[in-house]
């Protein structure tokens, strides 16, 4: 289903969603002149919103930090944030929750807690028209427009905005609008997709070359910022923490050392070498990288991504 | 709270009872628990075990019996040290059993060769007694640490061979001295259809290479890995090897699945 709105019938759908008890939240700037999601309906699309340094949609199904059982009766604790609405998500992270989705609802055990927050959130992503820094989407597939992870996709075409439908509580939404032509997207995908770089995907597979793992792994200062901040990253520890009756779940790092650690000391994965194989084969073996860019904004060591792909990639 | 409720949360423990505790060698108990999903356990499976503080650990359920679990433990670190301390009719934590089982049709089939190190004898005994066509070589630190000696005598008159083997002999011990794999030769390998081998890794290595060597095919020997895990259910990551989640597309592996899965993640060349 393909639909045409314009800002103010955008918005009209947004104060829906609150009507059925949506939180609706959207991207502002907050008073340091970071990207935060706000609550409320905006006023207007920031045209200049690139993306959230964060991953919110991913702490949103699966928060860095939850508890989820009680050590004294083993009474399952499950925490929400209730129903949410999140408009203005970027392709790549609505298409870094398809991926997460399938790992935690699609295979053998599906995640409970996940699927219950999962059933609450309604995505709305905005197509980007724009590259933003270190991102290299397009080559992975997750942008500038996404293929999964929304309930509704916008496209800013020409003051207008084309809707696509993606989960059957968006279609009823969308249902009384009108219809939008199909070709004139096509077109403006075709425009907007030439600004985003292709680099040869092929040559972005794993396995990474060894130099280029010796020259990552060399720069690693194994300071876990890169999975704090991917939208991907989810792997997870559960312990007790001292002092307190329950057992959470934390977001846990494989290229911090305990995360490969055996009984007395021993590893699975001793050196940094290892490690990073390791996070490039999940990465790009198994393929959940997005490109969103997030890990080389924040690598202090020129050792995330965007040093993977000058150094693969070489003079290109 | 409702079994109904907590069916639902796959990393909730379920709250369980020790009915017995038995003394198996230096720093190794067998933990009996009643535990009401015991039927469901196949050979080569693992429970996650809670002892009520510090975190949850994978353990391989050596034996069951009516809405009972035996599970033999090492004490090597903190949540099994945590366990040691527990007592009869105390409560514990269990979620499971989980995990890809011994491949019991294919065994059933043939002669099975068991090349076994230490604790390695829990994760197969259930495989072991099920099996009529089978062979045992086994072999610890000490006669001390041999596991289930009581068993032994019952397995010889069923018609099944025993053969042990201790590192370094102690006064009592009249039997053969040294590593497993010195029990192995061309004879006994050819002898048989099928191994599995379970053990310290750096035994495991060596039998199966050994196997391989005295011309046993990779998809003929099988055996069990012991990654890290936290979760049992696929889902925290920490198992992984190459694209396989050991904790749901393992524990059990045959040497040809693990050659792939280590290829896989070498990641060498391009
Ligand atoms: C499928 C499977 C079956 C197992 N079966 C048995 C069994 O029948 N009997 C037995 O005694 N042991 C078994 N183990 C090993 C047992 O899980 C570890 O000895 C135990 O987790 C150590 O915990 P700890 O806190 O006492 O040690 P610590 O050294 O304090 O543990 C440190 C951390 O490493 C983790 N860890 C350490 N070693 C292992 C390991 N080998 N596997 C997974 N996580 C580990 C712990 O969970 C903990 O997070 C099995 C392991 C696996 C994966
Ligand atoms: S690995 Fe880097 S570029 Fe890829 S999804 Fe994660 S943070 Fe984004
Ligand atoms: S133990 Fe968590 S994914 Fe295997």
């Amino acid at each position: 289903m393909l639909k045409r709105l314009t800002w103010e019938q955008v918005r009209d759908v947004l104060r829906n969603l609150e009507g059925m008890g949506y939180t609706v939240l959207h991207p502002a700037k907050n008073e340091f002149g970071d990207w935060i999601p706000r609550q409320g309906i905006p006023e207007r699309w920031p045209e200049d919103f690139p993306n959230y340094l964060f991953p919110f949609l991913r702490e949103i199904v699966l928060p860095s930090t939850e508890p989820v059982f009680d050590t004294a009766d083993y009474r399952p604790i499950f925490h929400t944030y209730g129903k949410i609405a999140f408009f203005g998500a970027r392709p790549c992270d609505a298409t870094a929750l398809a991926y997460t989705d399938a790992f935690y609802l699609e295979r053998l055990f599906r995640d409970k807690h996940y699927e219950k927050r999962r059933k609450d959130l309604f995505v709305i992503s905005v197509a980007c028209t724009r590259p933003c820094e270190n991102s290299f989407c397009r080559t992975m597939g997750a942008g500038p427009f996404a293929g999964k992870g929304f309930d509704i996709q916008l496209y800013p075409v020409e003051g207008l905005w084309y809707a696509e439908a993606g989960s059957d509580a968006a279609r009823e939404l969308l249902r009384d609008y009108p219809d939008a032509d199909a070709g004139r997207l096509e077109e403006w995908r075709k425009k907007v997709l030439e600004r985003f770089p292709l680099y040869d995907r092929t040559k972005l597979r794993y396995p990474v070359p060894s130099p280029v793992r010796d020259f990552l792994s060399d720069r690693c200062f194994s300071c876990g910022g890169c999975i704090w901040l991917c939208p991907t990253c989810t792997c997870y520890n559960e312990r007790q923490p001292a002092g307190l009756n329950v057992v959470v779940r934390e977001q846990d790092a494989c290229l911090l050392s305990g995360y490969h650690r055996l009984a007395k000391g021993a590893s699975l994965r001793p050196t940094m070498k290892e490690m990073m194989g390791f996070r490039y084969e999940c990465k790009l073996g198994i393929g959940f990288c997005t490109g969103c860019g997030r890990c080389s904004t924040t690598c202090i060591g020129y050792a995330a991504m965007d040093a993977y792909l000058e150094k693969t990639l070489g003079g290109e | 709270m409702s079994m109904k409720l907590h069916l639902n949360f796959v990393n909730v423990p379920l709250p369980a009872r020790i009915v017995s505790i038995v003394d198996e060698a230096p720093d190794i108990k067998t933990f009996v628990i009643r535990y009401d999903r015991s039927a469901q356990v196949l050979p080569g499976q693992f429970v996650m075990l809670f002892p009520g503080r510090l975190w949850e650990i994978p353990i391989s359920v050596a034996w069951t019996g009516d809405e009972e679990i035996a599970l033999t433990i090492a004490r090597v670190g903190k949540v099994t040290s945590a366990l040691f301390q527990m007592n009869v009719g105390d409560k514990i934590g269990v979620r499971g059993p989980y995990g890809r089982p011994w491949p019991m049709d294919l065994l059933r089939d043939g002669r099975v060769l068991f090349v076994i190190g230490g604790l390695g004898l829990a994760p197969v005994l259930m495989a072991f007694e099920q099996l009529n066509k089978a062979t045992l070589v086994y072999g610890a630190r000490s006669s001390r640490f041999l596991l289930y000696r009581d068993r032994y005598d019952r397995w010889k008159r069923e018609g099944k061979e025993v053969l042990l083997t201790v590192d370094r002999a102690s006064e009592e011990w009249d039997g053969h001295v040294g590593v497993v794999t010195t029990l192995l030769d061309e004879e006994i390998v050819s002898s048989h259809d099928y191994a599995v081998v379970a053990g310290p890794p750096i035994m495991m290595k060596f039998a199966s290479e050994m196997l391989e060597k005295l011309g046993m095919e990779s998809d003929r020997i099988f055996l069990t890995l012991e990654n890290h895990m936290k979760c049992g259910v696929g889902l925290c990551g920490h198992c992984r090897v190459g694209d396989k989640y050991v904790c749901v597309d393992g524990p059990v592996f045959s040497l040809k699945e693990i050659r792939r899965l280590e290829e896989w993640a070498a990641g060498e060349v391009i």
